[in-house]
C-alpha cells in the first residue's frame, strides 16, 4: 500500500511537469522552423547571385533584398545579370527603388541601374551639402529671430500709419480749396503718415528678405554656390530698398512722396517672385535633408527587422509598414526632385509671369512632398511602436566619424 | 500510515501549485501588458534621436513655410501704388 501511494505520487508529479515540457518543446520547434526558413532563404539568395555578394555587404541588406526578390518571379533572372558592383549598388537601394527597378522589363531595369554609382562619404556629411561652423549657425539663428521681430514691428507701424492716413483722407474731403490752419495741419499729418507707410513697407520687405537670407546662411542642406547666389541677390535688393527709404525720408512735397511710393511698389513687384523662389529653395533644401535622414532610417529599420527575424520574431506586419514607409519617401523624393528641377529653370527665367507660374508649380510640389513626409513620419512612429511591442530593438546609430557608401544617381 | 499518506499528498499538491505558479509567472514576464507596451513606445519615441529629429524637422519646415509665405506682403505693392490723400 505504501509503495502504491508513493508510485501514485511520483506519477502525479511527472504528469504535472508535462505541460511545461510541451511548452518548451513548442518553443524549440518554432525556433527550428525559423532557422529552416532562414536556411532556405539563404540558399535561394546563393542561387540568385552565386558568389556575387561582396563580403563586406551587411547581412541585413541581403535579407531585405531577399524579401523583395522572393515575391517577384523575374527577379532571379535580373539579379543573375548584375555585375558585382551593380549587385552592391542594388543591395543599397531603398525598398521602393528596388521594387521600381524590378517592375521594369529587363532591358529598362539594367539601363536604370547604369545611372547609379557608389560614393564613399563620411557619415557626418551624409545629410549635409556643406558644413557651417557652430558659431555662424548661432549668429544666423539670432539674426533670424531679430528679423522676425523687426518684421512684426514694421508691420504694426505700417498698419497704424495706413489706418491714420485713411482717417485723414476722409477728413481732407472737407478741405478742398481750403487753407485753414486745421486743413494745413491735416495735410501735413497725411504727408507724414504716407512717408511712414513707405518707410515701414520697405522695412517689412527688408526684414522679410533678411529672414530668407538668415535661413540660407544657416542651411547646411543647401549647396554653397546656390547659397552665395541667393545672399548676394538679397543684399542687392536690401541696398535698393534702403536707398528708397532714404529718399522717402528726404521727400518734401506730395508729388515727391507719391513718386517714391510708386518706385518702392515697382521694386517690390520685381523682387516678389524672386524672393518667393528663394524662400521655396530654403524649404526644399530642408525637405532634402528630411528625405536623406528618412532613407537612412529605412536602412536602420531593415537592419532591425533582420535582427528580429534572427531572434525568431515574426516581422511580417512590420515589414509591410516599412514597405509603405519606403514608398512614401520615394514619392516625396520624386516630388522634391521635380520641384528642384523647376526651381533650377526659374533661376534663369527673366519673364515675370513665367517666373510666377514656375514658382507656384514648384511650391505645389514642395507642399505635396511635405505631406508625404508627414505621412511617412506617422508610419515611422507606428513602426517603432510595433518593433518595441514585438520585443525588438532599433539598431543603434553608427558613429559619426564612420565612412559609408552612398548610392548616387546621375541626373 | 494514514498520516504519512496525508503528508505525501499535501506535499504533492504543494509541489503542483509551485510548478503551476512558476509557469504562470514566466508567461507574465514574457508578455508585457498593453499598458507596458504604451510606456515603452513613448520611451522609444524620445529615445531614438533620428526618429525624433525627423518629427522636429517636419515641424520646423511647417514653421519656416508659415514664416516665409506671408500674405501681408501681397498688398504692399498695390497700397503704395495707390498712395494718395
Amino acid at each position: 500500500m505504501k509503495k502504491q501511494i508513493i508510485s501514485l505520487m511520483i506519477v502525479l508529479l511527472l504528469a504535472s511537469m508535462i505541460p511545461a515540457s510541451f511548452a518548451k518543446e513548442n518553443g524549440q520547434q518554432s525556433n527550428t522552423a525559423t532557422a529552416n526558413v532562414q536556411q532556405v532563404t539563404a540558399k535561394r539568395l546563393v542561387n540568385i547571385n552565386s558568389g556575387q555578394i561582396a563580403a563586406k555587404t551587411e547581412e541585413w541588406r541581403v535579407k531585405t533584398t531577399q524579401r523583395i526578390t522572393s515575391k517577384i518571379e523575374s527577379a532571379e533572372q535580373f539579379m543573375k545579370g548584375l555585375s558585382e558592383e551593380q549587385n552592391n549598388i542594388f543591395l543599397r537601394l531603398s525598398r521602393a527603388q528596388q521594387k521600381g527597378i524590378l517592375a521594369m522589363d529587363n532591358e529598362s531595369a539594367f539601363q536604370a541601374m547604369e545611372k547609379f554609382s557608389l560614393k564613399l562619404v563620411n557619415k557626418s556629411l551624409m545629410f549635409k551639402k556643406r558644413v557651417i561652423a557652430q558659431e555662424k549657425l548661432k549668429i544666423a539663428e539670432n539674426n533670424y529671430m531679430k528679423a522676425k521681430q523687426n518684421y512684426l514691428m514694421a508691420m504694426n507701424s505700417y498698419k497704424e500709419a495706413k489706418g491714420l492716413l485713411l482717417q485723414e483722407k476722409k477728413m481732407l474731403r472737407q478741405c478742398t480749396d481750403s487753407e485753414t490752419e486745421e486743413c494745413i495741419q491735416l495735410r501735413e499729418r497725411a504727408e507724414n503718415h504716407s512717408r511712414e507707410m513707405i518707410v515701414n513697407s520697405a522695412n517689412m520687405m527688408i526684414e522679410h528678405l533678411n529672414k530668407i537670407k538668415e535661413k540660407v546662411n544657416s542651411s547646411e542642406e543647401m549647396d554653397e554656390e546656390r547659397a552665395e547666389e541667393i545672399v548676394s541677390e538679397i543684399n542687392g535688393y536690401i541696398s535698393e530698398l534702403e536707398n528708397a527709404i532714404a529718399q522717402a525720408e528726404a521727400a518734401e512735397t506730395k508729388a515727391e512722396i507719391k513718386e517714391i511710393a510708386k518706385t518702392v511698389s515697382k521694386l517690390w513687384i520685381r523682387i516678389r517672385n524672386r524672393e518667393r523662389l528663394h524662400a521655396a529653395s530654403v524649404v526644399n533644401a530642408r525637405e532634402w535633408g528630411i528625405i536623406k535622414r528618412s532613407e537612412h532610417l529605412e536602412e536602420r529599420l531593415d537592419s532591425t527587422l533582420a535582427d528580429m527575424e534572427e531572434q525568431g520574431i515574426n516581422v511580417a506586419g512590420i515589414d509591410e509598414k516599412v514597405n509603405e514607409f519606403s514608398e512614401k519617401i520615394e514619392q516625396a523624393k520624386s516630388k522634391y526632385e521635380q520641384a528642384q528641377d523647376l526651381m533650377d529653370t526659374a533661376y534663369l527665367e527673366e519673364d515675370k509671369e513665367n517666373l510666377k507660374r514656375i514658382v507656384d508649380e514648384a511650391k505645389q510640389l514642395i507642399d505635396e512632398a511635405h505631406e508625404l513626409l508627414k505621412e511617412a513620419n506617422k508610419l515611422l512612429v507606428e513602426i517603432v511602436r510595433d518593433i518595441k511591442a514585438a520585443g525588438g530593438e532599433i539598431t543603434p546609430e553608427t558613429e559619426d566619424d564612420e565612412d559609408d557608401y552612398e548610392v548616387v544617381e546621375e541626373d | 500510515m494514514k498520516r504519512f499518506t496525508i503528508a505525501i499528498l499535501s506535499l504533492t499538491i504543494l509541489i503542483m501549485f509551485f510548478v503551476a505558479g512558476c509557469l504562470r509567472m514566466t508567461e507574465t514576464e514574457i508578455k508585457p501588458s498593453d499598458e507596458q507596451a504604451i510606456i515603452s513606445y513613448e520611451q522609444q519615441e524620445t529615445e531614438d534621436e533620428a526618429v525624433n529629429e525627423m518629427s522636429a524637422d517636419i515641424s520646423d519646415v511647417d514653421a519656416i513655410d508659415d514664416d516665409m509665405d506671408t500674405d501681408d506682403l501681397d498688398v504692399l505693392a498695390q497700397d503704395l501704388n495707390d498712395l494718395d490723400w
